[in-house]
């Protein structure tokens, strides 16, 4: 009876991570190895005791939640908490220190929801643990795949299936605007040079022959819009595109609409900031968009979106990268999204756009304070959940059915196995097949129809010309930049113009133009000399351009390259 | 001599205006003995030998080349102002007491403003028709 009474303990101690300190840590081990001693059942009954002795003192109580598909975890009493799928139709929001277990929440869910919802999209920012689901989802016969930006075929401006070009034009500039960052003095020029392009590519007459990022790329640089703001484009698209253009050179790539039918790991760990934003918000309008102008709205949840380690999303200090504008605009058709960030820097539209909370053990109380704000925790309930959260459990609030913010246990992954009734003998056979298939996981994709723009497949941002010519500063060969090349370009075609009149010319700023005329000075490409224009006032600057540069204008117009 | 584009500029105005006033300009004209005449305009019953310089090295040479083309009046072209102050103060380095009543320094746009001042009267029509275009 003792020994029962013992191994009862344990097992309580072990699921509350009771021993997770250093001494706790020994007897475990030695309860494990050479059986419980006297020690050890004292420090057991103790954990135990005060544990239960917290859990009968605790403000927070236990939800009411007994029935429904999908199993949260366990409450404090170690039932099982259970709700509705259509709870989870509501954005929700994660909030945890580092080893809090957000990402494991985020499996468990996703486990939990395999096998009632058609689509899940796994964004992983920062690790890469989420692949480990792919074997337990395809025993719940789930396939799922786990893909990069460089495996991904995706074009941001295909126009979404059902959709009008004219009001997808509107929507996708929005997008490029907030995830380029570029200034609101672009969005007309961005709005103006997308609907330019779907006229010449026949797509607003019903063509389905969509340009790509690079054509977009193209046309702004051609365009008499403001300089500025072209600059600003051009800067933030040229990375984008040399660093994820095997991704983006497709004319029509693979549409959301088929995206949204699968499990799909997103791994965006090794992938830049803005290429990032792109590819999230590009995914979400265009099927937010889709979804609008099929009409379905208020239906029940068939796209499970979650996105790990979104702490830049959600930040309200950072609001330029923030997802606030785009989680308000998919709502109520069926997708659902949930973010996981570390910290409380969260943006008030988050917090009023997401249904569902989890706050976990956070390191720092300002942090969870933000959390419990706006779960409406008492400021008893905050002193206690300061003390009591351990990793893998959660202060839960849902959007519908138990509002009063409850604790939520998570069940350890080790232990999924066994609870989702999944075989390991027959999981141990189904392995080497599933490994198998993994080496392509792409094949079920890669069957829908795209089309490449091949033009596309060594692009450079733009002529960056090495010029041989030795330079006033040393002898290596420099590279000069599309903004200099096109200054020094009509330095040549207009020589001995006062500098003023240049930047107009070659559609730069004035500032930059500065920068750019002494720098080519530098370089030796170009003379300053001052000749009196006016019969009164300062001399004006005046450009000469010299034998170099005349040679390397001459070299890139014989080359044919349009600058 | 043959300049550099700035050199080439301050004469191809002049030598572009002397042309639209129906004068008649001749570029690097032969100075015997003493080289050449970046450009010279006739008209009038002048003759006019204009020099363009960046420095006032080769000033001297060029009262010498004036004087042997019979110029009426030497003008030299500078490029502001600054190389204007320093090409007279040459000028009065070579003749201190002469005065180079002959000799005009000027600025490009002073040259251009002059060149129209001095044969305006010659050919009234064609300046009043150059005014009305250039302020249209």
């Amino acid at each position: 009876m003792k020994r029962n009474d013992t191994t009862g303990d344990f097992i309580y101690a072990l699921r509350h991570s009771l021993l997770n300190d250093y001494r706790g840590r020994i007897f475990a081990r030695n309860i494990s190895l050479i059986g419980p001693g006297k020690v050890e059942i004292s420090h057991l009954k103790k954990c135990v005791k005060k544990h239960r002795y917290d859990l009968a003192l605790s403000p927070i109580e236990p939800p009411q939640l007994f029935q429904g598909a999908l199993w949260l975890g366990f409450e404090v009493h170690n039932k099982e908490a259970r709700t509705s799928i259509e709870t989870m139709s509501g954005h929700g929001l994660c909030e945890g220190g580092s080893g809090s277990g957000k990402s494991t929440l985020i499996k468990w869910f996703t486990l939990q929801l395999a096998s009632h919802i058609e689509g899940s999209w796994l964004f992983q920012f920062e690790k890469s643990d989420f692949s480990a689901l792919v074997p337990l989802l395809q025993w719940l016969g789930v396939s799922a795949i786990s893909i990069g930006p460089q495996q991904l075929i995706f074009n941001p401006i295909q126009v979404p299936t059902h959709c009008d070009p004219r009001v997808f034009s509107a929507r996708a500039t929005d997008n490029m605007i907030r995830s380029l960052q570029l200034p609101p003095r672009a969005a007309k020029a961005v709005h103006l040079t997308l609907l330019l392009l779907y006229e010449d590519f026949g797509v607003l007459q019903g063509g389905s022959h969509y340009p790509t990022l690079f054509d977009f790329r193209i046309k702004i640089a051609k365009s008499t819009i403001n300089p500025q703001a072209r600059e600003a484009i051009l800067d933030s698209l040229d990375p984008i595109l040399m660093s994820i253009g095997n991704c983006l050179r497709y004319r029509v790539g693979w549409t959301t609409e088929e995206l949204a039918k699968l499990y799909i790991i997103f791994e965006f760990q090794n992938t830049g900031i803005p290429e990032k934003n792109l590819l999230l918000s590009s995914m979400l309008v265009a099927e937010s968009s889709s979804r609008l102008a099929r009409g379905l709205n208020n239906r029940k949840l068939d796209l499970w979106i979650a996105c790990d380690d979104a702490a830049r999303l959600v930040s309200a200090a950072n609001p330029s990268d923030s997802f606030s504008d785009l989680i308000g605009l998919v709502r109520s058709q069926g997708i659902s999204i949930l973010l996981a960030t570390q910290t409380g820097d969260i943006a008030p539209s988050i917090l009023s756009n997401t249904a569902n909370r989890f706050l976990g053990r956070t390191t720092s109380v300002t942090d969870m304070n933000a959390m419990c704000g706006a779960m409406g925790c008492t400021a008893e309930q905050r002193q206690y959940l300061s003390q009591h959260l351990s990793p893998g459990m959660f202060l839960c609030q849902l959007g519908q059915g138990w509002r009063v913010p409850f604790l939520l246990r998570i069940p350890r992954p080790s232990t999924w196995i066994k609870l989702l009734g999944i075989n390991v003998q027959q999981m141990q056979k189904i392995r080497p097949v599933l490994s198998s298939t993994h080496s392509d996981p792409l094949t079920e994709l890669n069957a829908l129809p795209v089309v490449e723009a091949t033009e596309f497949r060594n692009w450079r941002p733009d002529p960056a010309i090495s010029s041989q010519t030795p330079t006033s500063k040393g002898t290596t060969p420099t590279t000069l930049c599309d903004a200099e090349l096109r200054f020094l370009t009509v330095v040549v075609a207009q020589p001995c113009k006062p500098s003023s009149t240049y930047p107009k010319l070659a559609k730069i700023s004035p500032k930059r133009a500065k920068a750019i005329r002494k720098h080519l000075i530098d370089l030796g490409f170009l003379r300053e000399q001052t000749l009196q224009t006016n019969l009164r006032g300062r001399s004006a600057i005046i450009l000469e351009p010299l034998q170099p540069a005349k040679q390397l204008i001459h070299q890139l117009s014989q080359r044919g390259t349009s600058v | 001599m043959n300049g550099g584009m700035i050199h080439e500029h301050c004469l191809n105005e002049p030598e572009r205006l002397g042309r639209s006033l129906g004068l008649h300009t001749r570029r690097q004209v032969c100075v015997p003995s003493c080289g050449y005449i970046d450009l010279t305009i006739e008209g009038n019953g002048l003759r006019i030998a204009i020099e363009a310089e960046l420095t006032s090295k080769r000033v001297s040479r060029d009262l010498l080349k004036a004087d042997a083309l019979f110029a009426d009046e030497l003008w030299i072209v500078v490029p502001n102002a600054q190389t204007a102050r320093i090409v007279r103060v040459r000028l009065r380095e070579l003749n201190p007491t002469k005065e180079n009543n002959d000799v005009f320094v000027l600025t490009l746009v002073q040259a251009i403003t002059r060149l129209r001042l001095c044969f305006s009267d010659y050919f009234p029509t064609i300046v009043k028709q150059k005014t009305k275009t250039e302020r249209s």
